[in-house]
């Protein structure tokens, strides 16, 4: 259940975001989406960025593709790292090519995510057409079997379907048909299964492990829902405003939750051996992205708060085998100080 | 499909019969009759006049009158109260009149409105949509006949473009300089009916050209890593298109409506200035012709709308 | 790393989160507003238009004027702006405000400005009353199309006012008896419908009365339809026509300029009524037991009002170019009553020896005009959240 994979080596690593920065300016406000935030993607693994709403975790995800307009979004950062690339130094041209053959991206609400005037069939093919200048038969004759390989039945048919014509489940279907269709090495799934009824969730989300595993492709999983966290992932990161706040795999966050952000969220999930006791919920709310507190983001909500949470922005702390928190008092205290 | 259209179809034509009696019931209802504007002419008698009224029908009853005056109109037998002639042929000179007038500027409006609104959406805020902008709203605040004086007396002292008529004194009937005598009278004219047209288009078209472009579906072919080109004209422009395929259809009715102040200053004989003298002198058929007319074409206009709302949107296949 | 924390300078207190000011829709929209400068610069004409139209109806109504619009002085008869009046030929209260002629005078020596700021006015009422007019009907048309549209019409519905009315027509035509016959009829049809509200209650009704009950169309069917039928008409020439045939007065354009343009609001209430009906929140309100009347009053119409308020600042310009445009072709308001319309009608006869008379008024129709259309587009760019920039 938790995907264990053998530890493989750092020349395994396709994707590397280190330290990104995005802004949104507006009303003479700037409001910081994404606050200093890095997360590695291996090859073939499946990392889980996870968040509540507004964390910050999407907007990251679209910076990779440089899909922030920019004004009134400003992204900096060290660099994203690509197969030796930088992305952040990249132009247009050179995005364009990158984005749908070598990295995809799946979006949140496939009722709306696909265009309404033209047929599945078309927007599948125009995916391979664009990027491998192949015919319109050969074209068609591949989307026909990413149909079949995302499971839809009479893919002949649905082919020359009109989104409209399909369910939501089918043209999440469709969505990650476009996105494979190419081949690439990343996928990105921003919340696909949100949208989605729970049986057609699991559906969804089995489909994606077979096709990691027959196209060995990495995903970067964008959620709130850590059930699915739980199913799925060889890595997690886990984030709070804009910033990254423990990262560890699922025996890690799951076992030994070491930043008070996630133990609040794990405790926050119904238990059944809790039952008849109120549900636990963090105190406080999310801060404006906009308006954060000085130090630790976190710190008025925080049971464990110190002075020096209020003041210093803290450190990433390593606690072993791979398992990051950014919390010195936790870490003080494990450490035994 | 069909049993759609057939049902939009009977619409409609319940619909013109309506307007066929509601107007008839406006100008008969009026206070005044055709009959008064003639005691002024000295050479009507007591008896012309009685005799005019029962000519015209006018002692019967007003449905006995509307049945005549529909039978008449139906079988072109309607005959103008000002000079006699059949109303149905005095239509039609106007509107070979009206029509080169009417082609040209629609033309014009439609050709131009698209590539004015489209790039100022694609950079919205820029330099380009900021001017078009303010010039549009300009345009649009400009009563039609200041405008007009304006662009004729700078037109006419400086360029000596013709703005009075629809062709030059003296000039022969046919070939290539009655061609481009024509041309040259109907170019102003237009240009005036084009702007404001424009004005009003191109901001429609921007508006829906943004409403588009922040839409998921665009999103989602820029990270298929499609070109900009490919986004822009292929997919938002595809969506934005929609509602103005069938604004097209709509287009129809300014045959007759748009232009009465242009051909007023203009001096150019065409069906507004027509229907504006009918008024005037309370020609009763060929007020209520122009009026069926007007009302066909609208009914014709919206009937093309639907069809080609269905043609073009795969969403809406009946 | 850079210093996080600089930027935040003026944010949270030490310990607290700073709290985001809670604000009301209206503010946030006048706070939206306020930034497109435009919109903001049409608003402030709006008001200053507002202002000098109130003041000219004080200055130049009434027997006495303080300054007379009528007032010929054909001795000084098209004079351009700025020049001095000949003071030896004046009687003292023939001198112009300020001692000059702001603006010029026309072919019969009336003060250019007096009349402008006397036809500010009539163009002001012209655009609210007619406006005005169109919106109350609209919305109200547009609200019940919108919300009862299902709702279908029976015969007995018809027959009723059909029968009152050519009853009532005939008692004062003089033909008493069949009026009064036709009035008890009609009186007749309304008490049984009205007493019997429901389908199944006309079971109980005699065979003969029954066919009152027939249904027969929607109500959305009957407005959409007199939507139709208005939209036939080509409005200008519906405009020219009721003007050429009725007695020339500025009411009677007013109410004939809203009578002929209610169709738009009528069709932007309904669609939104019909989009609305469907949320959740009216759910949620007849499940509370709230009457219809309340919740289309107090809870649909003001969520239903932005396109029409869009588009009623949009008419108010459209009117004041249709007086204009009215003035120009002949039927505006008769003289000597000033609009800014027949000032700039007459002023095209004398448009090259005395341009003023067409460039001040036209100047000024056109920058009010400016001012509304450019306070309808903000107002749509506030209202309309799908026009907004995306984050």
């Amino acid at each position: 259940m938790l995907g264990a994979r053998p530890m493989t080596s750092r020349n395994d690593l396709l994707l590397r975001v280190e330290d990104l920065h995005v802004f949104f300016h507006s009303d003479g406000e700037i409001s910081r989406a994404v606050d200093g935030v890095s997360y590695d993607v291996r090859k073939g693994e499946t990392v889980c960025l996870v968040g509540e709403s507004g964390c910050g975790k999407t907007v990251s995800a679209l910076a990779i593709l440089g899909l922030i307009p920019q004004p009134p979004g400003e992204v900096t950062g060290e660099r994203i790292l690509f197969k030796g690339k930088n992305l952040l130094e990249l132009d247009e041209e050179a995005l364009q090519k990158i984005r749908g053959r070598e990295i995809s991206m799946i979006f949140q609400e496939p009722m709306t995510s696909l265009n309404p005037v033209f047929t599945v069939g078309d927007q599948i093919e125009e995916v391979i057409i664009t990027h491998e200048g192949v015919d319109r038969a050969e074209a068609e004759q591949r989307a026909v079997e990413l149909l079949i390989d995302v499971g839809i039945p009479s893919p002949e048919e649905r082919v020359r379907d009109y989104p409209h014509n399909l369910s939501g489940g089918q043209r999440q279907r469709v969505m990650i048909a476009m996105a494979l269709a190419c081949g690439p090495e990343v996928v990105i799934a921003d919340e696909p299964t949100t949208a989605l009824d729970v049986t057609v969730q699991a559906q969804i989300l089995h489909l994606f492990r077979e096709l990691q595993d027959k196209k060995k492709m990495a995903v970067l999983h964008i959620t709130h829902n850590l059930g699915v966290v739980a199913e799925i992932a060889d890595r997690i990161y886990i984030m709070y405003a804009g910033v990254m706040v423990e990262t560890g795999n699922g025996e890690q966050i799951f076992h030994d939750p070491s930043h008070p952000y996630t133990m609040g969220l794990l405790d926050a999930l119904p238990n059944r051996s809790r039952k008849g006791q109120p549900l636990y919920s963090i105190p406080g709310a999310v801060p404006d992205p906009a308006h954060k507190p000085l130090g630790c983001p976190f710190h008025p909500r925080c049971p464990y708060v110190e002075e020096s949470c209020r003041k210093e922005f803290p450190e990433m702390c390593d606690f072993g085998d791979r398992h990051f928190v950014r919390c010195p008092i936790i870490n003080k205290q494990r450490k035994g100080s | 499909m069909l049993a759609f259209l057939g049902r939009s179809l009977i619409q409609k034509i319940i619909t013109l019969f309506f307007v066929s009696v509601i107007s008839f019931l406006i100008i008969h209802l009026a206070p005044g009759e055709p009959s008064q504007i003639d005691p002024m002419n000295p050479k009507f008698t007591q008896e012309v006049l009685e005799r005019f009224r029962k000519e015209f029908h006018l002692d019967k009853p007003l449905y006995v009158q509307y049945l005549y005056f529909y039978r008449d109109l139906l079988t072109g037998k309607s005959v103008s109260w000002k000079d006699n002639r059949p109303v149905l042929v005095k239509i039609y000179e106007r509107f070979l009149n009206s029509l080169p007038l009417f082609i040209l500027g629609t033309l014009i409006t439609w050709t131009l409105s698209f590539p004015v609104g489209i790039p100022a959406a694609i950079r919205r805020g820029g330099v380009y949509d900021r001017s078009t902008t303010f010039l549009a709203y300009l345009l649009i605040s400009i009563p039609g006949f200041f405008f007009a004086y304006m662009l004729i007396i700078f037109v006419v002292t400086r360029f000596h473009v013709p703005v009075i008529g629809m062709e030059t004194f003296g000039v022969s009937s046919k070939g290539w300089h009655f061609l481009m005598d024509r041309v040259w009278h109907l170019l102003i004219p237009s240009i005036l009916g084009a702007a404001g047209g424009i004005a009003v288009l191109s901001r429609y078209v921007r508006n829906q050209m943004l409403e588009v472009e922040n839409q998921d579906y665009v999103r989602t072919a820029r990270a298929k890593g499609l070109s900009a080109d490919q986004v822009h004209y292929k997919h938002a422009l595809r969506n934005a298109l929609l509602p103005f395929v069938t604004m097209f259809g709509l287009v129809l009715p300014g045959l007759i409506g748009g232009s009465v102040i242009i051909e007023s200053i203009f001096s150019w004989p065409g069906m507004g200035r027509m229907a504006y003298e009918a008024i005037l002198s309370r020609d009763y058929p060929v007020i209520l012709t122009v009026n069926f007319v007007s009302a066909i074409l609208v009914l014709i206009g919206t009937f093309i709308s639907d069809l080609l709302y269905m043609v073009v949107d795969p969403r809406i296949r009946l | 790393m850079m210093d996080l924390n600089e930027k935040n300078i003026s944010a949270a207190p030490e310990g607290g989160v700073l709290e985001t000011p809670k604000r009301t829709l209206l503010q946030e929209n006048w706070i939206l507003f306020r930034k497109n400068s435009l919109a903001m610069a049409g608003l402030v004409i709006f008001v200053l238009f507002f202002l000098i139209a109130v003041a000219g109806v004080f200055l130049t109504s009434g027997k006495d004027p303080i300054f007379d619009p009528a007032l010929v002085r054909l001795q000084e008869k098209l004079r351009p702006p700025l020049s001095k009046p000949n003071l030896e030929t004046l009687k003292p209260e023939e001198i112009p405000p300020f001692g000059i002629y702001l603006f010029g005078t026309d072919d019969l020596g009336r003060d250019v400005f007096v009349r402008m700021l006397q036809g500010s006015w009539v163009s002001l009422t012209v655009g609210f009353v007619a406006v005005g007019i169109a919106v109350v009907i609209g919305v109200f048309l547009g609200g019940i199309a919108g919300y009862y549209g299902n709702k279908r019409i029976r015969l007995g519905h018809l027959l009723c006012p059909i029968f009152l009315g050519v009853g009532f027509a005939g008692l004062v035509s003089g033909k008493t008896v069949v009026g009064l016959v036709l009035l008890l009829l009609g009186l007749g049809a309304g008490t049984v419908i009205g007493s019997r509200g429901d389908s199944r209650a006309s079971q109980r009704v005699p065979v003969g009365l029954s066919v009152l009950f027939l249904n027969l169309f929607s109500v959305d069917v009957l407005i959409t339809g007199l939507v139709d039928i208005m939209l036939c008409f080509p409005s200008f020439f519906l405009i020219l026509t009721v003007v050429a045939l009725l007695p020339a007065s500025i009411y009677n354009i007013m109410i004939i300029i809203g009578l002929t343009s209610w169709m738009g609001a009528t069709r932007f209430v309904r669609a939104e009524f019909l989009s609305l009906r469907e949320q959740d929140f009216v759910t949620a309100a007849r499940a509370l037991g709230l009457s219809s009347r309340r919740i289309i009053f107090r809870h649909m119409v003001p969520n239903a009002m932005a396109p029409v308020l869009v588009s009623a600042t949009i008419g108010i310009a459209t009117a004041i170019l249709t007086e204009a445009g009215l003035s120009f072709l002949g039927f505006g308001v008769p003289p000597p009553h000033a609009t800014w319309g027949n000032i700039l009608s007459n002023g095209k006869n004398f448009i090259f020896d005395a341009p003023w008379l067409t460039f001040v008024p036209g100047f000024a129709i056109l920058v009010v005009v400016l001012a509304f259309n450019l306070f309808g587009e903000g107002l749509r760019d506030v209202l309309n959240p799908k026009l907004r920039e995306r984050h």
